[in-house]
Order: structure tokens, then sequence, then C-alpha cells
């Protein structure tokens, strides 16, 4: 019991908690350029829970069977970046062979989540939090519901808006970073839920 | 010459990497916390966005199409571990304030797009005077907001109390959500002077 | 045929510039390296001597990174004073808190009780839970011992407005100190 109360603390601390995108400031450029409609919101969120869980793995991996070994533990960053953009690259490309029509849908998402710095973000992590693999892999899963979770909220009100009647000096980014200022407050009150 | 300044300016305001592009906006939100560091998180990314953008322009023409993105990531990575090692080594303190945002560079958004759209296709001269604009740009816009937020949220600038050490300055601003409010103040600011400025050159 | 060539010719390219990227690298490390080590040391030192400025070496003990209750302790070491003197341990742990790990150092005197403990990295809220670095509060925990209960707002007095942050590093240093105490007493034995 105790070990699946363990996990499930990394993965609330990693959703709501410790989100990473209102707490610690990460994905933001994805947060602000695929929320202007739900689809968009829920396509991109998809494909970066694929890839964040699936790059943390391999990163996870790469990190204990080469770069320890080999005493390159400076490396890091450079090989989990390496990882992601191969990983993502392979994807698009099996994607494109043999399910086109998922690659059609998450074709456009898949060349801007290489660049997703809460993916490396979280691979670099998952290293100096010292999880092991299981606690690596719910955590990454926690912080993609988490981002998943921001992007729908967001897309959601950005929606809304489009009926609503703004100033022009504030209307677009001014708009979309007030409203995220108080979606933060209230993620800073999930703060403490875990422990 | 003249060409060269008008790319350094454009870094700086019709194309703030920042306010415009909305690029590299993760570590100009988290580490604006102070203007120490920020002004440190403007170093570091731009020790990485100059070297990086004078070396692929350096090679642009031996980089064969394909090869593209896996020659990007190796020298903008490599660039950011030697800063991130350089760091560790000479600044300390700057290297724990910074945090994980160091080895985030290497996917900060402005330095790949501009060597994407900018150093891969022109000069070095020109490379160089771009990465000085987006620099500088980047650099007004994370110090500018840190300071508003350390003044604000600390009641200091530069670590000095500017309020006496018994005020109670409001949190808020050093907490993520802060982080949101100011950066919206600023680019609604900017919005406002472009089209002003728009509007009377219109006249 | 003209497709291997190409394959082989992108292949070198490719080799080449990770060749020249990894020796600088390589050498940027090698540079580095001793500097960083030392960085470290000094960093960890600093620590230790603030909790027991008479102490002239801290010898490292051998004990592996273990979960105690909450709690996880790094390292530890042992605090030698002039002639040889045991003055006390000294151990580096982190513990869960409101917004991250705290990571602390905590000193103890050979008689048991707590020398000092000092917060080295928190992620606390600023200006609410972060207090829990200050002197003010940290030096409620001088002097405690196990016979203490360790509960906010009965022996210590937690940091205004952040009743979880003050809780965490009491339940955390009350964890280490009954561990190395546990272990000191089975050494002597």
């Amino acid at each position: 019991m105790g070990e699946i109360q363990h996990l499930m603390n990394i993965f609330i601390n990693a959703a709501f908690a410790q989100n990473f995108v209102f707490i610690r400031f990460l994905a933001l450029c994805s947060f602000v350029g695929m929320t202007t409609s739900m689809s968009n919101a829920v396509g991109m969120g998809g494909a970066v829970t694929f890839v964040t869980v699936m790059a943390s793995v391999i990163s996870y991996a790469v990190f204990q069977f080469i770069l320890i070994p080999l005493h390159l533990g400076y490396l890091q960053t450079i090989a989990f970046i390496l990882t992601i953009a191969v990983f993502v690259q392979l994807v698009e490309i099996y994607l494109k062979k043999v399910v086109p029509s998922l690659y059609r849908a998450m074709g456009i998402y898949l060349p801007l989540i290489a660049t997703n710095c809460m993916i490396l973000a979280i691979a670099l992590l998952n290293v100096t939090e010292g999880f092991n693999l299981l606690e690596a892999t719910v955590f990454s899963f926690g912080a993609s519901i988490g981002y998943v979770l921001a992007l729908v909220v967001l897309a959601g009100i950005r929606e809304r808006l489009n009926y609503a009647k703004i100033p022009s000096i504030f209307k677009g980014y001014p708009l979309i970073f007030f409203i995220a200022a108080f979606i933060a407050v209230a993620f800073m009150g999930l703060q403490g839920i875990a422990r | 010459m003249k060409n060269l300044l008008e790319i350094f300016k454009k870094g700086v305001f019709k194309e703030n990497p920042v306010l415009i592009l909305m690029l590299g906006l993760c570590s100009v939100l988290a580490v604006s916390t102070s203007v120490v560091n920020a002004a440190g998180m403007t170093l570091a990314f731009s020790f990485v966005l100059i070297g990086s953008e004078v070396t692929i322009s350096l090679m642009r023409n031996f980089i064969p199409k394909t090869l593209r993105v896996p020659i990007f990531i190796v020298v903008i990575g490599s660039f950011t571990t030697i800063m991130s090692l350089l760091l560790q080594a000479f600044l300390p303190d700057l290297n724990k304030a910074l945090g994980i945002f160091i080895p985030l560079v290497v996917v900060n958004c402005i330095i790949i797009g501009r060597i994407e759209a900018f150093a891969s296709k022109k000069s070095l001269s020109e490379s160089i005077f771009d990465a000085l604009g987006m620099g500088f740009g980047y650099g007004i816009v994370i110090i500018s907001i840190g300071a508003i937020r350390e003044l604000l949220g600390s009641g200091t600038i530069l670590g000095y109390p500017v309020f006496g050490s018994n005020y109670k300055a409001a949190l808020f601003f050093i907490l993520p959500p802060g982080a949101f409010l100011v950066i919206g103040i600023e680019i609604a600011i900017l919005n406002k002077v472009l089209s002003v400025s728009k509007r009377k050159r219109e006249i | 045929m003209q497709d291997s060539k190409e394959i082989f010719k992108l292949g070198i390219t490719l080799g080449l510039i990770c060749l020249i990227a990894g020796f600088a690298l390589s050498a940027t490390y090698s540079f580095t390296k001793d500097r960083i080590s030392e960085n470290q040391r000094k960093a960890l030192i600093l620590a230790q001597k603030e909790i027991f400025p008479e102490a002239s070496e801290f010898r490292k003990l051998d004990i592996s990174e273990v979960k105690i209750g909450s709690a996880t302790i790094i390292e530890a070491y042992e605090s030698i004073g002039e002639g040889e003197k045991h003055i006390g341990y000294i151990a580096t742990a982190f513990t869960p808190g409101y917004g991250g790990n705290i990571v602390f150092v905590l000193g103890i005197s050979y008689d048991g009780s707590i020398k000092g403990v000092k917060v080295t990295e928190q992620t606390e809220t600023p200006g609410l839970g972060a207090n829990i670095t200050k002197p003010a509060f940290l030096k409620q925990f001088a002097g405690k011992t196990l016979k203490d209960e360790f509960i906010v707002k009965k022996d210590i007095k937690p940091v205004t407005s952040a009743t979880i942050s003050s809780r965490s590093i009491t339940k955390g240093v009350k964890e280490i100190l009954g561990y190395i105490i546990k272990q000191s007493g089975e050494k002597n034995r």
C-alpha cells in the first residue's frame, strides 16, 4: 500500500501541486500557441503525453546504460535532446507509413513537440530527483496530464473569449496572460496536497 | 553597416523574440524573480545564441539539407553544455539560481528559430548582429520584468532594500501569477506603442 | 550506387561535426571538472563549519542513502575537533516540503543534542515557507534531544502562515536525529 501511495503522491505532485505550466513555467510556447481551439489543445495534449512518457523512459535507459557507465553524466542535456528529437522523428516516419490518418491528425504537432521544453525538463528531472524507472514513468505521465489540463482549460476559455468585447490594448496575448495569472493562483492553492 | 544596424534593431523592437514572436517564454517568466537572475540568464542565453548563430552561419554552405536538424541540435546542445559547465565552475551561485533553465536553453525556441530562419541562410556579420539584437531584445524584456517583480515582490533592487527593511512587499509578484501578469502588461504596452507609431506613420 | 555514396557523405559530415563537438565538450569538461568538484566541496564545508565552527576536520562516515520515515539521509560526517576529540556528527538529508524537497544539514553534539540546523535548498513559497531558512526559526532546534516532542505549535513555533513547511522540516530533523543517534549507539556497542 505504501508503494502505491508513494506513486500516487508523485502523480498528484506532477499533475497538480507542481503543475508544469502554471507553477514550473514550462511548455509555455505551446500553451499560448496551441489553445486557439479545443481540438488543437486536445490533439497537442495527446501527442505530448505520448512523446513525453516514451521519451522519458528511453532517456532514462540512455542515462542508466550509456551515460553512467561511461562517466559521461555531463552530456545528459545533449544526449536527452538528441534522444527526444530522434524519437519524434521516428514516430513521424512510422505514423506517415503505417497510420496515415493519425499522421494527418498529429502531423503538425510533432515537429513542435521536439522543442517542447517540458519534455526535456522531465527527462532531466527524472535524473536529479533520483527516480527509478517506475517512478519516472508515473512522474512523466502525471506531468503530461497536468499539461493537458492546462491546455484544455485555456482553450475552453479562449473559445468563449471570441464572443466577448475586449479593449484593443488587451486583445490577444495580454489577456491570455492575465487569464493564466488567475489560473496560476488557483493552482497555487493545490500546492501541498501531496506529501 | 546600415543593414546590420537594422537587423540589430529588429531583434530589439519590431521582432522582439519574447513580446512579439512569443518565443522563449518559459525562461523569461521563471527566472525573472530578480534583476541579478534575469541578467545572468541573459548572459547564459546570449552566449549560446551568439555561439550557435556564428557556428551555423560559418558552416551554412556545408550543411546537407537532410542533416539540418541533427546538426543544429548538436551545435546548440554543445554550446549549452559548455555554458553550463563554465557556470558550474565559475559562477556556482548563479548556476543554482537558474537551476533547470540552464540546460533548457538548448530547447529555447528563440535559438532554434533564429538558426533555422536566419543564420543558416545569412552571412556571418548579419548573423552576429541578429544574435546580438535578439539577445539584447530578450535581455530587455527579462530584466525589466525582473526589475518590476523584484521591486514590487521583494521590495529590493539588486538585493538592496528600497523601502526599508520592515516593508512587507506584495509577494504576489514573486509568485507564478505575478509573472504572468507582468508580462501580459508589458505585451499590452508594447502593442499600444507599436500601433500608435504605426498610425503616426500612416498619417 | 549514387544513393549509398550520398549516405556515406552524410555520415561523414555528421560524424565530423560530432567529433568536433565531442572534442570541444570533453575539453571544456576536463578544464572545469576540478573546479566544479572543488566548489561542491567548499559549499559543503561552509555549511558544516557554520554549525561546528570549532571542528578542525569532518570525517565522512560510510552510510548509504536511506529513507527514514519521510526524510532521506544522503551522507554523514563525524566532526573532529582539536586533538582527535569527537565533537559530534553532521548529516545532510532531504525531506518533502510544501513545494518540493527541503535539503538540510543537521549537526548533532556528542551528547545527543542538536548543535544546529541549516537549510541549504528549498522550493517553498517565497516570503512564507521559504522563511524556514531564517536563523530566527532554525535556532529553535538547537539543544533539542530525542526527549523533545518536535511538534509544531507545541515546542516549535512555526513560521507565520507556513505551518506545512515548518512541520516538514521539523519532522525531517526529528527523523534524522533519531537515525544518527541509533546508528552511533550501535557503533559504540
